[in-house]
């Protein structure tokens, strides 16, 4: 509802027609709760620019703890100023308020909008203010009318046992609510607020006098940013994991970009050449006119000792793997785990870059039965004439080569795993040879029944190729 | 690097020159000429100076350059890799695997445990694989750069001189390791420095059972070189001893078709 229609006469619960009876010229818009809800919340996203702590309130309002950020705008009445003038560049009319508790700020953002109360004045700036400035439920409002208790001073005035007993008759909750309400705005009970986005563990910004639109000007001071942040985390023995670049455009839009590296690293020009890799892919809109670098996530990195051989090269390689996920996308650089599967394609996954335990120690080396250099990525059904109901094949048709086998050797039987797929069937391996040497690896999916020994398994066993030898 | 000299067959130890009884010579490069008549060429350790000059089969071919393998038959991929595999045992380095994407759909992923059978720890691998051919080719470049590496491994369909040309020259800057298996043979020109062309060769019988496969075995064709060898094929074994693959011996080497005498076996 706009200031005129206000001034008409209009207010928030009215029905339409009603509305409409006192000004027809009204114009209306449909309410539209989710479009509304996340209109804030890319505003809430957008008010990270003035601190990294930002939650959202009901569905009209932010809060912004701006704990030790006043003074990077100019103090806190220049922070008001700013916010203000931005907001209402982007079409929001905005009531903004200062004070030390949560509470307060929200009362005086509602009913003394542009004040800022100095830290322990919440007492006497919020008295004058309505009992409804507290938060509290119509009920309650409608209930401290009635005792004559209209104004935050009148209620804090009287005594907690008195308070109590005049309102004997009320359910003990609606008290307790009541009391909690007017402790968190005065501060005598802390609120925490929870923020929309993790916090970071440090951030370095940089505003712009004129919007940014060239990639090259953002680079230089996305590396002066990375400057600034490695020179921070050295002091602190710190290396990141994950490093998260928010643009904000003037239109009030933002956009962020993240790069993680595979150990963690405080090394500016590896953290700028990861950068570089995504600046490239962000939209600069109309114009960047602040950035924002946060180390996301970061572990503790002791100073290394110079001129290990092994340790620069473990960086070196860390480095690699971190630039190539950067370009290819995370799930194209991987390493082989070895797992403990008796099939042999649950015997190895992929896993990402950073994993340290691939547990290839615990594969077995004596004794063990051939594997293939190659595991296809689904075994091949081929066409296969063999032996029934067992025995090695004797030619097979792959990929429309048919190939004779000289030599086979097997069979080795592989039992299904019954706790994760009852209806498997059992797989009987051969390492065959064809004619010109190539050596194959087989499976028969199945069994055939063997009279007086054991009845079928699966209906026609069915071959397939499943790796290739050297 | 694996000198020679450590095999354990007799036959390859390297006999200086000088000492040689001249009749001696002239039977072996008679014997040497009936079985090149019968089939493919092969190479006694003792006559070959393969081995001294850093690019045999059984060792390493010289770092800083590019090296590329084909696969004879879509099939030969793993002899292939087996090759490279061979030379790459003895490094203790990561090994940066770059795998285009027709190459994992057609030939499979490089499987851990086969590798760790060839002696290669299946944790050294970092595997890439790429969306495109230009990815794979970026990332192999990337690979090369760095210096922490065994070598840098590319399975690609192919490229074009420039690239090639684009890659061998960062390896030699680096002093990188870079290989490319190669699977379709074509006579198209590339900047490597040498071209392998590996087939699989049928194994000789296996000691426990002669219907079994042996001891792998391939053929190591080398096709050109930049440092002046001459094109040659050799037959190489699998060892179990030594986890290696050596030059098969001439006498087991004999094609097991003819038959004519029983094929000795390689311990």
């Amino acid at each position: 509802m706009s200031e005129q229609a206000q001034a008409a006469g209009l207010a928030a619960g009215m029905t339409l027609a009603e509305a409409k009876a006192i000004k027809p010229d009204l114009i209306t818009h449909p309410a539209d709760p989710e479009g509304d809800a996340a209109a804030l919340e890319r505003l809430a996203r957008w008010a990270v620019r003035y601190s990294p702590l930002v939650s959202l309130d009901g569905h009209d309002g932010l809060f912004i703890d701006a704990t030790g950020c006043a003074h990077l705008f100019g103090g806190e009445r220049a922070m008001l100023g700013d916010i203000e003038t931005r907001l209402a560049r982007a079409g929001f009319q905005a009531c903004l308020a200062m004070a030390d508790t949560p509470g307060g700020a929200w009362a005086l953002a509602r009913y003394r909008p542009r004040t800022i109360a100095a830290a322990g004045d919440s007492v006497a700036v919020l008295a004058p203010l309505p009992v409804k400035a507290l938060r509290l439920d119509d009920m309650s409002v409608l209930t401290l009318g009635r005792l004559g208790l209209k104004t935050v001073g009148s209620l804090s005035a009287i005594e907690r046992p008195a308070l109590a007993r005049r309102f004997r008759g009320v359910p003990a909750k609606e008290v307790t609510a009541l009391l909690e309400r007017l402790d968190q705005a005065t501060g005598r009970r802390p609120e925490p607020i929870a923020p929309l986005l993790p916090l970071p563990s440090w951030q370095v910004r940089q505003a712009f006098m004129e919007p940014v639109l060239h990639l090259e000007v953002l680079e230089v001071a996305v590396r002066a940013l990375i400057d600034d942040l490695t020179l921070i985390l050295q002091e602190a023995e710190q290396g990141v994991r994950q490093l998260a670049l928010t643009i904000f455009r003037v239109d009030g839009s933002t956009a962020v970009c993240m790069v993680g590296t595979s150990r963690p690293s405080r090394d500016a020009a590896h953290l700028m050449k990861l950068m570089a890799e995504k600046l490239p892919g962000l939209d600069a809109g109309f114009g960047i006119d602040l950035i924002l670098l946060a180390a996301r996530d970061s572990e503790s990195l002791a100073p290394e000792q110079l001129g290990d051989r092994r340790i620069a090269e473990m960086k070196s390689v860390a480095e690699l793997m971190d630039r190539l996920s950067a370009r290819l996308g995370a799930g194209a650089v991987s390493r082989l785990k070895h797992r403990p599967g008796h099939l042999p394609e649950r015997a190895q996954t992929l896993a990402p870059p950073t994993e340290d335990r691939l547990c290839w120690d615990s594969l077995p080396m004596k004794g063990r039965a051939p594997r293939p250099l190659r595991l296809l990525p689904r075994p091949e059904a081929i066409e296969v004439l063999a032996e029934v109901p067992e025995g090695p094949p004797q030619s097979f048709r792959w990929r429309k080569m048919v190939h004779r086998i000289r030599k086979a050797e097997g069979p080795e039987r592989i039992a299904p795993e019954w706790w994760l797929n009852p209806a498997d069937h059992t797989r009987d391996y051969y390492r065959v040879e064809d004619e010109g040497g190539t050596r194959f690896w087989l499976f028969r999916h199945g069994l055939y029944a063997v009279p007086g020994v054991r009845g079928a398994e699966g209906q026609t066993p069915v071959w397939y190729l499943h790796g290739l030898f050297a | 690097m694996r000198p020679v000299a450590q095999n354990d067959n007799a036959l390859k130890a390297p006999v200086p020159r000088s000492g040689v009884d001249p009749d001696t010579l002239s039977g072996l490069r008679a014997q040497v000429q009936a079985i090149e008549a019968r089939g493919h060429k092969l190479v006694m350790a003792g006559d070959a100076p393969a081995a001294s000059s850093g690019c045999a089969p059984e060792n390493r071919p010289e770092t800083g350059w590019m090296h590329e393998i084909w696969a004879e038959r879509p099939a030969d991929t793993a002899p292939a890799m087996a090759l490279l595999l061979n030379w790459l045992a003895a490094d203790e380095r990561p090994i940066l695997w770059v795998m285009a994407p027709l190459f994992a759909r057609e030939q499979g992923l490089p499987y851990g445990p086969g590798l760790a059978a060839h002696g290669i720890d299946p944790a050294r691998l970092v595997l890439v694989r790429a969306r495109t051919e230009q990815d794979a080719l970026w990332a192999l470049e990337e690979g090369l750069k760095s210096t922490a590496l065994a070598a840098v491994v590319g399975e690609v369909a192919g490229m074009e001189l420039a690239e090639s040309r684009r890659l061998a020259l960062t390896a030699k800057e680096r002093g990188t390791a870079c290989f490319l298996l190669v699977r379709s043979p074509d006579t198209q020109s590339s900047a490597t420095y040498s071209r392998w062309q590996v087939a699989a060769a049928p194994s000789p019988p296996a000691a426990h059972f002669d219907r079994a496969p042996g001891p792998a075995r391939l053929l190591a064709g080398l096709v050109k070189h930049r440092g002046g060898r001459k094109p040659e094929t050799y037959e190489l074994e699998w060892q179990d001893a030594t986890h290696h693959f050596h030059l098969a011996a001439p006498l087991g080497g004999r094609p097991l078709a003819t038959d004519t005498e029983p094929a000795r076996r390689v311990v």
